[in-house]
């Protein structure tokens, strides 16, 4: 039997959430004629609440023929609101269940696990294409997190459908949205 | 400036004393003394200083979520009947010294900057410093206070990208103060 290679590759979306805010009074006041002249302007800044998500990294299973330890990559998210929402859709997802796929018709299950730290921290299952519950932990200051991460996604084979399957490469790609909660 | 100097009779003063009660009673205090026979001739001047005029500002509203919004500008008429020339100060409401600055209560501040040009398009580019005012600048309409409906100048702002970035979500202010005057 030969030894199947799996690919989950990764595709971050960092969603920047731009409000219609409410509508900014003009109060701009124009000068007079004489020995000197004063007007005035306001000068206003809409921050909307913005997030970020980068430092993805596509995952590579070594080809195995028994199920493969799951795999975890660190990655950073950005978000000056503090707390974030994450959503995972798998493009071979049925349902809100994640599938690598061969070049047929075959599929091997796989879950989406998302950690708020880096290491250690809280975590939470992901179904392809539900948003989550809000998350806590981004970095707040710095949209590369400082050069460090915040965060961590881990894809845990499924051991039925990957023992199930016939040998070949399978992928899937994985795109992540965060957003303002 | 210009200096404008008359010189008339007496009698041609005191048919003038109407609009101009305060040099008429000083030419009456002088001519007491030395007798209304004597038909002395006065100076009366005026020193008309220059006029100016700032208008067509409108407010500065940026919007965004990640990165700092593009800079924007404004065109503005700048009216000086001092040869078009005149000097901007640019005082910001939240700024410190030098600076100018956006706040939101106790957030912030998100900097800014402020640039002046000297012409509607292209022109000179002069970074301004809250509270100070510019080197003599030119190309002020020189006749018409509302420039003829057109611009002589425009006004730049742009925010600090670093201080955009990490603000907290809030809606950030600042009142600027522009005031043009003769050199």
């Amino acid at each position: 039997m030969s030894k199947p290679s799996i690919t989950p590759r990764l595709l971050a979306v960092a969603a920047f959430v731009v409000g219609i805010g409410a509508p900014l009074a003009i109060a701009a006041t124009q000068g007079n004629v004489g020995s000197t002249s004063t007007g005035t302007v306001d000068v206003k800044a809409d921050k909307q609440p913005a997030v970020r998500i980068s430092g993805l990294n596509d995952i590579q299973f070594a080809a195995s023929a028994v199920t493969p330890a799951p795999q975890s990559d660190p990655v950073c998210v950005f978000s000056n609101p503090g707390q974030y929402l994450v959503r995972a859709s798998g493009a071979n997802a049925n349902g809100a269940t994640f599938r690598l796929k061969d070049g047929g018709a075959n599929y091997i299950a796989y879950g989406v696990r998302w950690h708020n730290a880096a290491t250690g921290g809280s975590s939470v299952d992901l179904s392809s294409g539900v948003t989550s519950a809000g998350v806590s932990g981004a970095d707040q200051a710095s949209v590369s997190c400082g050069g460090n991460n915040t965060a961590r996604i881990e894809i845990i084979l499924d051991d039925t459908t990957y023992i199930a399957a016939p040998a070949g490469s399978y992928s899937d790609t994985l795109t992540l949205l965060v957003s303002p909660p | 400036m210009r200096r404008a100097s008359i010189m008339w009779g007496l009698s041609a003063l005191v048919a003038l004393a109407p609009v101009a009660c305060l040099v008429t009673l000083m030419v009456s205090s002088q001519a007491a003394g030395q007798g209304l026979e004597q038909g002395l001739a006065k100076s009366i001047s005026i020193v008309k200083v220059a006029q100016v005029r700032l208008s067509g500002l409108r407010d500065f509203i940026f919007q965004g979520a990640g990165e700092a919004p593009a800079p924007q500008e404004a065109v503005v008429c700048v009216h000086s009947t001092d040869a078009g020339r005149y000097v901007i100060t640019a005082t910001s409401h939240h700024g410190g010294s030098g600076s100018f600055s956006l706040r939101a209560g106790q957030a912030g501040p998100i900097d800014y900057e402020v640039t002046w040009y000297d012409r509607a398009i292209g022109g000179q580019a002069l970074a301004l410093r809250s509270g100070l005012a510019s080197p003599s600048l030119s190309g002020a309409d020189r006749d018409d206070p509302t420039c003829k409906g057109t611009g002589t100048a425009r006004l730049r702002i742009a925010l600090n990208e670093g201080d955009f970035m990490q603000a907290a979500p809030a809606l950030y202010a600042d009142t600027l103060i522009l005031t043009v005057a003769p050199p």
